[in-house]
């Protein structure tokens, strides 16, 4: 399983961060976060609040008509404060737990950013920790 | 548990202090500036005085006391009227930092506020609806930051809600020692907590604020958690304004209304520190 690629994303859906493995297929990713944000709308209102497991915001995009020759999965994750967290895969084969605990440790790491007083909300984010700790969560995996 | 609560209130007491603290509410505003000019308008009049007391003299016991009472009503207007300009120009400017200091807090505590929000709405599901949000501050918050949650909120179906606190712990050790009108100066304790719990009970609840400047008093101590609740609601996704309601002191009701057009919530951002004011 390879993480491609993860995004954060302001209310405004502005884009706070991106990280993309390969630096080559970079605007072909960013394209794809675009397009993932009409999703994010549509799914809200069919989530019940009284379901425990409702953070999450499950999107699972088959981009093979776009995109004939490579597959590609993308989950998105929206927290209370409407950031909008997205992640695409490459491989096929994952089970839901690891996809939600992954999301639960970039929002906690999220969140630790945004209580830095120096940080500046809706503004992208340029810390190197940040960037640190996101590659140790993709490394494990 | 109890150590964080209480850390909270010191820092609030002591934030709260230092920003209002370069305001000082015990100078009257005309024993500043007067002090350097009394001497100066004494020394004045000293010499007609006595001139024209020793004209007076000579001529009619009479007349000296009419015009020296003229004379003394003369120079009592022109004080008048020099501290009446005074006294306006020291309110313009006490009214303008005053403000100013309440804005200031207000942003501080919106930066706050947005933050805090965030960190606490890890722990709770997805929420909704705008009643659901405002039952997590009312609930969750709340507890957090006091100890306790909200005694009642209302609704009014139309974007008004209404926060209702029997017992608000920044109010609960706090005490005006302005001067009351035809009273002696009395200090009004809210919330103390004393052996015979039911006396102080009964008594807080009868006190009420008398005064427009406790009142606003009031709003200036409480505007750093205005804005703290404005920047966690409108995290949230609520754009609102808040207003308070205290007349009986320990019982707090925060009334929140909800912002629709975008227009007038524009403003409702949070300050950029990087530009020098």
């Amino acid at each position: 399983m390879k993480i491609v690629s993860i995004a954060i994303l302001g209310k405004k859906n502005n884009p706070l961060y991106v990280y993309v493995s390969n630096e080559e297929n970079k605007r072909k990713f960013e394209y794809i976060i675009h397009t993932s944000l009409d999703f994010f709308e549509e799914k809200v209102p069919l989530i019940s609040p009284l379901s425990k497991k409702s953070t999450q915001n499950q999107n699972d995009m088959y981009l093979g008509h776009l995109f004939p020759t490579e597959d590609y999965k993308v989950y998105g994750y929206l927290t209370n404060t409407n950031y909008k967290l997205v992640c695409i895969i490459d491989d096929s084969e994952i089970k839901e737990q690891e996809m939600k605990t992954l999301l639960n440790n970039l929002h906690t790491i999220l969140v630790d950013t945004i209580c830095n007083p120096f940080y500046i909300t809706d503004e992208p984010i340029t810390s190197k920790t940040f960037h640190l700790k996101i590659l140790d969560l993709i490394g494990k995996k | 548990m109890s150590v964080a609560y209480t850390s909270f209130e010191f820092i609030y007491y002591e934030y709260t202090k230092y920003i209002l603290g370069s305001i000082s509410y015990f100078d009257k505003p005309s024993t500043r500036e007067t002090k350097k000019k009394k001497p100066k308008e004494q020394e004045e009049k000293k010499i007609p005085k006595e001139e024209i007391k020793k004209k007076e003299k000579k001529k009619e016991k009479e007349k000296e006391k009419e015009k020296e009472i003229e004379i003394e009503m003369e120079i009592e207007k022109e004080k008048g009227k020099k501290e009446e300009n005074n006294n306006e120009k020291d309110r313009l400017n006490l009214s303008k930092k005053l403000i100013l200091s309440q804005q200031r807090l207000i942003s501080h505590g919106f930066r706050i506020g947005r933050r805090l929000a965030e960190m606490y709405s890890i722990e709770v599901p997805r929420l909704v609806d705008d009643e659901s949000r405002l039952r997590f501050i009312g609930k969750n918050f709340w507890k957090k930051l006091f100890g306790k949650k909200i005694n009642s909120l209302r609704t009014n179906h139309k974007g008004i809600w209404m926060l209702q606190d029997n017992e608000f712990k920044l109010l609960n050790h706090l005490s005006f020692p302005f001067k009351r009108n035809n009273e002696n100066q009395q200090f009004f304790m809210g919330g103390m907590k004393i052996q015979n719990k039911k006396k102080m009970e009964k008594n807080n609840r009868l006190k009420t604020l008398h005064n427009s400047e406790e009142q606003e008093f009031l709003q200036r101590y409480l505007s750093l958690f205005i804005g703290i609740l404005q920047g966690a609601i409108s995290n949230l996704g609520i754009q609102c304004k808040i207003t308070i309601n205290c007349n009986k002191l320990p019982n707090c009701s925060f009334t929140i209304e909800k912002i629709t057009n975008n227009i007038q919530g524009a403003n409702l951002q949070e300050p950029n520190h990087r530009k020098k004011n």
